[in-house]
């Protein structure tokens, strides 16, 4: 799949809260199509990218350019926006109907185009025999969905989800995840964050890291493990173990974290890990207490920024 | 304006579908109406409950008497002379059981009727007042009361001393030939016949000071003893004689503007319940601005505040007689003017708040001075002068006032201009303030 059109362009925003930078010099091109991912932990400035880029706040600096004609004009960019806030954003006395119904109107959806609008809402939700149910009578994963087809009444061009899944049930998850899916297979840029490595490896075509209110990394999930040094981290069951005689050890050929039960050593450029093992076997640790495991996203961010992600 | 009409709709439907929240919108301005009517003495007749006095009297007279009834007779005050004792027994009231009373806050007045009322010539008549200030007014009230029942009979009891100290020094005799002097120099003068106004001189000597026997409700009676020959004192009320239940009538307008202002407190605490449900967010990302949620809010909170106090009105003139269809265009004018500055204010509250809690309790702070220095609550006459001269800057005086001359002056439209321009000028300030704070404040953020 040839996705090359740049759909939104974000260059160089900044936004600070006080003396706190949430954005710093932030630029990121994201294509027509494509499932973008933005992945980092809380407070790394994500929701206030998605709150820029849904208008509803102004960067200090910075410029954002739609990828159509007169892309800079934010208001008229509204209409092709769908955005899915992290609250469940819904008018908790009405029924699941009414509140399609009045973001549809919103929307500037009249008619046949309104009801037919609600109704595929109402199927994409998977609530269409809770369609008289006010909001509130809902569990946490329907408001999720509904919360989630409230922004796509319209048909946007550009999905915005700011952790659409956070407090929701694995059933209902898997529900939201086929509604995305489905979304992208019908051509749909969504721009999605998460602080879920599973849902940025399942989901997303590319993975932006941000902490700190800036852009880390960018790639697929494959060209971002890629920027490791090593293709395999060893865990080594802590047991008897002292993490300072490790550290000592292993420490001239690699890092070595406290990973739970485990310590995680993460070899060096360069550094095989039959030198390793042999350094460990030299020192009498059996190898039995020692596994293998190949590096996921969650690594990468601990590479990157010498913190876990969910800190 | 369509996206303002939806978002109005969407606040209709709100409503609508919370059937608690519904009864009690309607519900509340006829309990208001009721609990505030009879508060102001709109049930009983207006009259108010008889504030207890407790009476020490230390020696029986004609004079204690005569003070005795015009008391009894006094329909604001309940005169109280005894105590139930030790043994469960009613015992008169003396000095010590009367400050017992006072201090334990059984009875706030006492008056005490000395031995002698009255002494020495032409007459000095002592009384003692001791109250409890607990409630300021009501001691106001009080003394106002004992003038009219007491100090209007002083004419009286001073005569009647003066008659008995002549009698008791010269003998009926000498008040005779007094009496028979007096008319025949008034007679020559006068040109009427000597025996007839004799007669009627005589008769007004055995008789004539004692004058009514009741204070109160009976000082225009009192009024026509020697008091009424002496000074003609006739009392015309000019305004409101025909208004059938004056407490609810002058008092309504107070009532309606708290119920508003209450909604308005309302109106900006749901705005940070919708900006916390994320729901601004959602609004603001698609066509929806700013200015659309603001008006909608505005108009929505207007015309239901305006439904309401109509409502209370309908309800009031059903239970306590408020004459209204008369009235009815000017009544929906002034209602309308006074919920859009009173929703006004609930924007200002939201836009200068930072959270739903601040604006709550800011909302109760404004609402609680306002009404109280505005005059919902009492009449600002009764007020220091530096608060009567604040009360003019809050929209409650001027609304009340506009209350007051379409109901009880019952004042034509031009009457109204100035109270309702202000009313205008204010909301359209505080309005313009609004727009601004919130393109600064926090709601938007």
């Amino acid at each position: 799949m040839a996705v090359t059109t740049t759909v939104l362009q974000i260059e160089a925003v900044t936004k600070t809260y006080g003396a706190t930078p949430a954005l710093e010099a932030f630029s990121l091109d994201v294509r027509r199509g494509e499932f973008l991912g933005l992945l980092g932990p809380n407070g790394a400035g994500k929701s206030t990218l998605m709150l820029i880029l849904s208008g509803f706040l102004r960067p200090d600096a910075g410029k954002i350019v739609f990828g159509w004609e007169g892309g800079e004009d934010l208001a008229k960019a509204r209409r092709r926006l769908g955005v899915v806030p992290q609250e469940i954003a819904l008018y908790d006395d009405l029924p699941a109907r009414t509140n399609l119904r009045i973001f549809g109107e919103l929307q500037g959806l009249r008619g046949s185009a309104l009801r037919e609008a609600v109704e595929d809402g109402l199927k994409r939700a998977r609530l269409e025999d809770r369609a008289r149910h006010p909001v509130k009578e809902l569990s946490g994963g329907m408001k999720r969905r509904l919360n989630l087809a409230a922004a796509l009444l319209h048909r946007p061009e550009i999905l915005l989800c700011d952790e659409p899944t956070v407090g929701v049930d694995p059933q209902a998850r898997q529900v939201i995840y086929q509604t995305l899916e489905e979304l992208r297979a019908e051509g749909m840029t969504i721009l999605y964050t998460t602080h879920y490595m599973e849902e940025a490896r399942r989901l997303c075509d590319r993975v932006a890291i941000i902490d700190l209110g800036r852009l880390l990394a960018l790639g697929t999930v494959s060209e971002l493990l890629e920027m490791l040094p090593f293709e395999e981290e060893m865990l080594l069951r802590k047991g008897s173990l002292t993490p300072g005689a490790l550290e000592g050890l292993l420490g001239p050929y690699g890092n070595l974290d406290d990973a739970g039960e485990h310590l995680a050593f993460r070899p060096r450029a360069g550094c095989p890990l039959s030198k390793v093992f042999s350094l460990l076997e030299e020192a009498g640790i059996p190898s039995r207490g020692v596994t293998l495991r190949q590096p996921d996203l969650e690594t990468l961010f601990l590479h990157l920024t010498g913190h876990q992600l969910r800190e | 304006m369509r996206t303002v009409w939806i978002l109005y709709k969407k606040d209709l439907h709100v409503m609508l579908r919370d059937r608690v929240g519904l009864v009690i919108t309607f519900l509340m301005p006829l309990v208001l109406i009721y609990i505030f009517g009879t508060v102001f003495g709109g049930a009983g007749g207006g009259q108010t409950t008889a504030i207890p006095l407790a009476v020490v009297v230390e020696g029986e007279s004609a004079a204690t008497d005569r003070v005795l009834r015009a008391l009894e007779a006094e329909p604001g005050l309940r005169v109280v002379r005894t105590v139930a004792g030790v043994d469960g027994e009613a015992e008169p009231l003396d000095r010590a059981r009367a400050r017992g009373l006072l201090e334990d806050n059984r009875v706030r007045h006492v008056l005490i009727l000395p031995d002698p009322l009255v002494s020495g010539l032409p007459g000095q008549i002592s009384l003692v007042y001791w109250f409890n200030p607990r409630q300021a007014m009501e001691g106001e009230v009080v003394q106002g009361l004992l003038q009219r029942a007491v100090f209007t009979q002083v004419p009286a009891l001073l005569l009647d001393n003066l008659r008995e100290a002549m009698e008791e020094r010269f003998g009926d005799a000498f008040a005779d030939d007094f009496l028979r002097e007096q008319v025949e120099v008034a007679s020559r003068f006068f040109g009427f016949e000597l025996e007839e106004g004799l007669d009627d001189l005589r008769e007004f000597w055995q008789r004539g000071f004692s004058l009514g026997e009741g204070g109160g409700e009976g000082g225009d009676e009192a009024a026509g003893g020697l008091l009424a020959s002496v000074l003609d004192f006739q009392a015309e009320q000019v305004v409101g004689r025909e208004i059938a239940n004056p407490g609810p009538t002058r008092n309504i307008g107070g009532w309606a503007i708290m119920f508003l202002l209450f909604n308005a407190a309302g109106l900006a605490t749901i705005l940070f319940d919708e900006k916390r449900a994320g729901l601004f967010l959602r609004l603001l990302s698609g066509p929806a601005r700013r200015h659309h949620i603001l008006w909608s809010k505005y108009l929505f909170g207007m015309s239901l505040g305006l439904f309401q106090l109509l409502l209370m009105f309908f309800i009031g003139s059903l239970l306590y007689g408020i004459e209204l269809l008369p009235h009815l265009p000017k009544l929906a004018v002034v209602s309308a003017v006074t919920a859009a500055s009173c929703i006004a204010f609930g924007m200002l509250l939201a836009s200068v708040s930072k959270t739903s809690v601040q604006a709550s309790g800011l909302a109760t702070f404004i609402i609680l001075t306002m009404s109280a220095v505005g005059g919902a609550w009492f009449p600002t006459f009764l007020m220091p002068e530096f608060i009567q001269v604040l009360s003019t800057f809050t929209i409650v005086y001027w609304a009340i006032e506009a209350y007051l001359l379409v109901l009880w002056q019952q004042a034509g439209w031009a009457a109204l201009v100035r109270p309702l321009g202000i009313l205008i000028l204010v909301t359209l300030a505080v309005l313009a303030v609004s727009l601004w704070r919130f393109s600064k404040g926090d709601l938007f953020r």
